[in-house]
């Protein structure tokens, strides 16, 4: 039952309804056109989804939305045929998108070559797509966990000897830190190398091996890249898509000198894996060095 | 005209709306202002204190919004996303204001700060002390009353639960209440 109260602020309230068409009839007049540009705008925004948390919370250069945009672009005319204008790719990745939002976290292993190293990543999406919380693990060498505004960055000793950690030489370091940003991921790397090195690269649908699924594999090839201080050469890179969902899941790294192929790094992304309870807490180890950066913190 | 629909089946949805206007429908964007822009005045009015300044900051913010769609990440959250632009443009101008009003104190101080003449009628009155509730409590009563007093997408644009937005709307009626009545005790 409405009270007068209610019967007032109704009242109070119909004036935000004055002269609304004769407003509406103006705004629309005075909108600007969309241009080409604002759709390509919009593919960027599509793109920087599709990639999710490789772009999403990092500023995105122009050159590096530029190359996202070509392999989106591949990506459209392999996937859904013809068309070369933005909007029409847009459209269609659109349903993809839509699935994309619904990511809650990514699991990244990277492992290099040479220094043979391995690192996982995972990170922890809130409803708003925002990274809420993030472990970076190298295992024996480094562990970095981010969450609830601390983030703790563990780097144990070593005896050269035995192998062992030496705890006093151990440190901790503990920071406050607000906002998680995501770091560049590996596709956003290669797209600006692509855009400032003037890169090519080619898509194809496949059955991936392993699983029998249809995948897209964007191949980037960079030429004449500085591998080395004294030594120049070509960087390939192979990027894996899930033709379903359109989330990279694996990406390999290559240099190319005296026409041989050698592997750099690889990686391997996951989604919405369960993730263990403890994985975004950290518990200092007894007896190493805590260096606590926060304010009235222990330095 | 309508103003702010609830998740009738038949009524597209903020989503279905920008899809349609990113396919070149342009009416589409005539719907979300039917939908919204009442809701936008409000939130104005609560900055300016006079409808037509409201008015026109809110056309204001439709443009922006339309200049940068590309940039709204979920589209089910298009109403709340609206909102913000309208707090944002609405400290731009008061920023503005002061500057001006600054400006002017120098060349006629009477003429500056002169408050505008009090409109004394109590539907009036009621909306100026809207204005003075937390911000919070202003958007609640805002979002409900500009829908036909329906909860149903008034939480979802303040981005809390039914219970937690029943919760909100209450305090904020509340206080409205007390105001009420003591500036009456004031009259008498």
């Amino acid at each position: 039952m409405k009270t007068p109260l209610d019967n007032d602020l109704n009242k109070a309230y119909e004036a935000f309804n004055q002269d609304h068409d004769h407003l509406r009839k103006t705004l629309m007049a005075s909108l600007p056109v969309r241009s080409e540009q604002r759709k390509c705008n919009r593919l960027i925004n599509l793109l920087q989804l599709f990639i999710r948390g490789d772009t999403m919370k990092v500023r995105i250069t122009k050159l590096a939305a530029a190359a996202v945009l070509i392999i989106a672009v591949f990506v459209g005319i392999h996937q859904f045929g013809g068309s070369l204008d933005g909007t029409s790719v847009a459209f269609a990745l659109e349903h993809a998108v839509e699935a994309l939002k619904h990511v809650e976290n990514k699991h990244m292993v990277m492992r290099t070559i040479e220094p043979p190293n391995r690192y996982e990543f995972w990170t922890k999406y809130s409803e708003d797509g925002r990274a809420i919380a993030r472990r970076i693990e190298s295992p024996g060498e480094r562990l970095m966990v981010f969450a609830d505004g601390v983030m703790y960055d563990y780097k144990p000793a070593y005896d050269r000897n035995t192998d062992r950690i030496v705890k006093e030489d151990s440190t901790v370091s503990i920071r406050s830190k607000k906002t998680l940003n995501d770091p560049p991921g590996y596709v956003e790397h290669m797209a600006t190398k692509v855009a400032e090195e003037g890169g090519v690269i080619k898509t194809k649908f496949k059955t991936d091996e392993e699983n029998g699924k249809k995948v897209i594999v964007a191949t980037i090839t960079l030429k004449d890249m500085r591998l080395k201080p004294d030594k120049l050469g070509d960087v390939e890179a192979e990027i894996i898509f899930d033709a379903e969902t359109k989330l990279p899941i694996r990406a390999r790294e290559y240099h190319i000198e005296n026409g041989q192929n050698k592997l750099k790094a690889c990686y391997e992304f996951s989604y919405n894996e369960k993730l263990a309870e403890d994985l975004f807490k950290f518990e200092i180890p007894e007896g190493v060095k805590v260096i606590d950066q926060r304010k009235g913190g222990i330095r | 005209m309508s103003i702010l629909e609830g998740p009738e089946l038949t009524t597209p949805s903020d989503k279905t709306l920008i899809r349609a206007l990113f396919a070149s429908d342009k009416a589409a964007y005539e719907k979300l202002y039917d939908r919204y822009a009442p809701l936008v005045r409000a939130v104005c009015y609560d900055t300016t204190g006079n409808l037509a300044d409201a008015q026109d900051l809110a056309q204001d913010v439709f443009m922006r919004a339309y200049e940068k769609l590309g940039h709204l990440r979920d589209p089910d959250r298009f109403g709340k996303w609206l909102v913000g632009i309208a707090r944002l443009r609405c400290r731009e101008w008061n920023r503005q204001r002061l500057r001006s009003q600054n400006k002017n104190i120098g060349l006629n101080d009477a003429q500056a700060v002169a408050p505008e003449p009090p409109d004394e009628s109590r539907i009036e009155r009621l909306r100026e002390m809207i204005t003075t509730l937390p911000e919070k409590e202003r958007l609640a009563l805002h979002t409900f009353y500009l829908q036909g007093n329906s909860a149903e997408a008034a939480h979802r644009i303040m981005g809390l639960s039914r219970s937690g937005f029943y919760r909100v709307l209450e305090r904020a009626r509340k206080r409205l209440e007390q105001l009420l009545i003591a500036e009456q005790e004031n009259i008498r």
